[in-house]
């Protein structure tokens, strides 16, 4: 992938929310068709959903569980309507983060989409052949490339990545993403990629978790080959 | 997710039930994996015409009631396990990581095995068929490295075969068979119909080891049923009804074929018709259609069967790559889902069997097929029986939540059975392999379990060792990467 220049001031989702930047990453900037099988897409797009709760503190993960932590019933709802529906659920029932994935997984790629759509930042592809899934494609050429041209340039020359970069880059390896991704990086900068294995393990314990989890249930879903 | 809708308690449970497995789809994949055309058309007329031995069919009913009762405790434990789909990951939590390697090489092997020796089928059945409709000459070797070719590409880019082609195959596969089965069935060698075939005490009469072995390799890929546990709609009950009738199913199919060729053909004859026909034994007996519908069938399920074997091969190889156990590459998985080094090293292998016997000019139906097929099912039958023991250990430490049928006594039923087959296989390799006395490939093929064992502990106790990380997530296949056991049943504890 080419690399154009940072630009500031760019669209409306500019400073990116975890699953949208995720979303853009996940899907063909001009077909608008996802770059991984469908189910590994929806693994993914939960785990950012789950990630954008955890980076706010909102929910905790560990050793396989999920817990709304008390203190989190004093902050307020969250101002995203996709994210605080998505709190009604963890809040209502009590499960491992593996089924909270698998449940998530299913309309997560609608429901992100849906909410890059409703910002302008991607439309509705119809599908060209009768058994594909619609696909969502950027509304600008620059919109779709830019989450991943910012990543990788910051990578490359050097600077150090945000807490939700470093849960990105996380989530990206889980679900064999980075192989798209980050290849530039991996080819010019090695001493770089090899590095972010620590940055990852250094990360708050919930998002390491999230993290390790996802990378489990994108392994059973290939190895139970059903992706 | 339903936008406005107020959250109810309990819709996260019901909307995952919606999508889940229910008893037909389970055995239908467990079916298609097992590619019952394959075994009828080419393991049995292959081993009637090889090992000489005619209580094939009394093998199949044999086996297939052991592989019932060893069923009980394979899936129960299945419930309480990650990674459940792979004997190496029983192995390792009911007998030591040590053994789990040696289980989890055993089964790399047996594979392999497996999948290499349908190149050695399907190259002589196009050949024959094109050289019979039109007349054109092109060696075996020709048409298997074609098929090896377009495994290879499916198995990189993923284009699996979907479910429903699967299943459309799978259904056409089983009325053939049964078609040509009442076809021979109504006219038995001489006006008069033997049932001595099916009577197990004639098992004992010599080459018993050989039936035996053939009838386990029929029945490879019904182990598969405990990789559906996490999308079935009923943990508890649809994993294991769904292999009783899987393998009862394929047991009536593979008893009755069999059985219909050698009555239709007479027992004391069938070995030297088989030898002629080969494949063509199970065609021939029904009419022109029937008998053009068998052959183009037998193809696709030759190939479906060499997809499907090589989709084992590398899901066994990516577990491993995810432990660490085996090079992290082998693990790794590119964007479109597929992990490419593991399958590309799957299909290096294929691809160094058909040259290896190109060039050697053995013979690919027997010394390929049957030779390399047989060898690793008797793999499989080994780990079957470490399997049984495994669970018997593993639920005598953790007896909760099973009865003491499903925790011990099926368990140590099977265990002994399997066992006894073991030795018995072991003790006839040289007459499977269609030696009437001792023979070196006799020795040579077996011991290569043996080899993959002693390597696979000796690997586990350097882990152990050196990496002990690494040691520690032995048998958790992809779960390695939570250093967790998620077992199915923790999992799905709610999906009922």
């Amino acid at each position: 992938m080419a690399v154009p220049p940072p630009q500031d001031g760019g669209p409306a989702y500019a400073e990116g929310r975890l699953a949208d930047e995720f979303f853009l990453m996940a899907h063909d900037d001009e077909s608008g068709r996802t770059r991984l099988p469908e189910r590994i897409t929806g693994l993914g797009l939960a785990a950012a959903l789950l990630g954008e709760l955890a980076l706010e503190e909102r929910i905790e993960m560990r050793a396989g569980l999920l817990d709304v932590p008390p203190r989190a019933g004093g902050l307020p709802t969250p101002a995203d309507a996709l994210t605080a529906r998505v709190l009604q659920y963890l809040v209502a029932e009590q499960h491992p983060v593996r089924t909270w994935l698998a449940f998530f997984a299913r309309t997560a790629r609608d429901d992100v989409a849906g909410r890059l759509a409703a910002a302008g930042v991607v439309a509705r592809k119809p599908r060209r052949r009768p058994w594909q899934p619609d696909g969502w494609a950027p509304t600008t050429p620059n919109a779709g490339t830019l989450p991943a041209a910012r990543l990788v340039t910051q990578l490359m020359r050097g600077r150090p990545l945000s807490e939700q970069q470093t849960v990105l880059v996380g989530l990206l390896r889980a679900t064999g993403l980075d192989e798209v991704i980050l290849w530039e990086v991996r080819e010019s900068a090695p001493e770089t990629a090899r590095h972010l294995a620590e940055e990852i393990a250094a990360l708050k314990p919930s998002l390491t978790e999230l993290i390790s989890q996802t990378e489990a249930a994108v392994g059973a879903a290939i190895a139970s080959h059903r992706t | 997710m339903a936008r406005n809708a107020p959250v109810a308690p309990g819709s996260v449970t019901a909307a995952l039930a919606h999508d889940r497995l229910g008893i037909p789809s389970v055995a239908y994949f467990v079916l298609a994996g097992v590619a019952p055309l394959t075994v009828t058309a080419g393991v049995v007329t292959t081993a009637y015409a090889i090992t000489g031995v005619t209580s094939i069919p009394a093998a199949f009913i044999l086996v297939a009631i052991v592989l019932c009762v060893f069923s009980v405790g394979y899936v129960a434990m299945s419930r309480h396990i990650s990674n459940a789909g792979a004997f190496y990951a029983f192995i390792s939590r009911g007998l030591g990581r040590e053994a789990g390697v040696a289980g989890a090489l055993i089964a790399l092997v047996a594979y392999n095995l497996l999948q290499v020796g349908l190149y050695g089928m399907f190259g002589p059945t196009l050949e024959a068929f094109i050289q019979q409709k039109a007349n054109v000459d092109i060696k075996w070797w020709i048409y298997a490295l074609a098929a090896w070719a377009v495994v290879t590409v499916l198995g990189l880019v993923r284009v699996d075969l979907s479910g429903k082609v699967l299943g459309v195959l799978l259904t056409v596969e089983l009325i053939v068979i049964v078609a040509l089965s009442i076809y021979g069935g109504v006219h038995p060698a001489g006006n008069h119909v033997s049932f001595h075939t099916l009577n197990p005490s004639d098992l004992t009469k010599g080459g018993i080891g050989a039936a035996l072995a053939v009838a386990v390799l029929g029945y490879v890929g019904f182990e598969q049923s405990p990789v559906y546990a996490e999308e079935a709609k009923n943990a508890k009950r649809t994993i294991p009804v769904a292999t009783y009738l899987s393998l009862i199913l394929i047991m009536v199919v593979y008893a009755g074929a069999s059985w219909v060729m050698a009555e239709h053909y007479g027992d004391s004859k069938i070995a030297s018709v088989a030898g002629q026909q080969g494949p063509g034994t199970l065609f021939g007996m029904g009419n022109d259609f029937l008998n053009n519908a068998g052959q183009v069938l037998f193809m696709t399920s030759l190939f479906a069967a060499a997809l499907a074997f090589h989709n084992a091969c590398w899901r066994y190889a990516f577990s491993l790559g995810r432990e660490q156990v085996l090079p992290v590459t082998l693990g790794r998985t590119g964007a479109n889902g597929v992990p490419k080094f593991a399958s590309a090293v799957q299909s290096a292998i294929g691809l160094a069997a058909i040259v290896i016997y190109a060039i050697g000019g053995w013979n690919p139906m027997t010394d390929l097929f049957f030779w390399l097929g047989t060898t690793g099912g008797f793999g499989i039958l080994i780990l079957l029986a470490l399997t049984s023991a495994a669970v018997i250990v593993y639920f005598a430490r953790n007896p909760g939540g099973e009865n003491i049928w499903r925790r011990l006594i099926a368990p140590a039923i099977s265990a002994v059975l399997l066992v006894i087959m073991v030795y018995l296989v072991a003790n006839n390799f040289s007459t499977l392999l269609g030696y009437t006395s001792p023979s070196v490939a006799g020795k040579i093929l077996p011991s290569l379990f043996v080899v993959a064992a002693v390597v696979g502990v000796g690997w586990a106790l350097y882990l152990r060792a050196d990496r002990p990380d690494t040691y520690a997530v032995i048998g958790l296949g992809p779960e390695a990467a939570t250093g967790q056991s998620a077992s199915v049943g923790e999992l799905a504890e709610e999906n009922v």
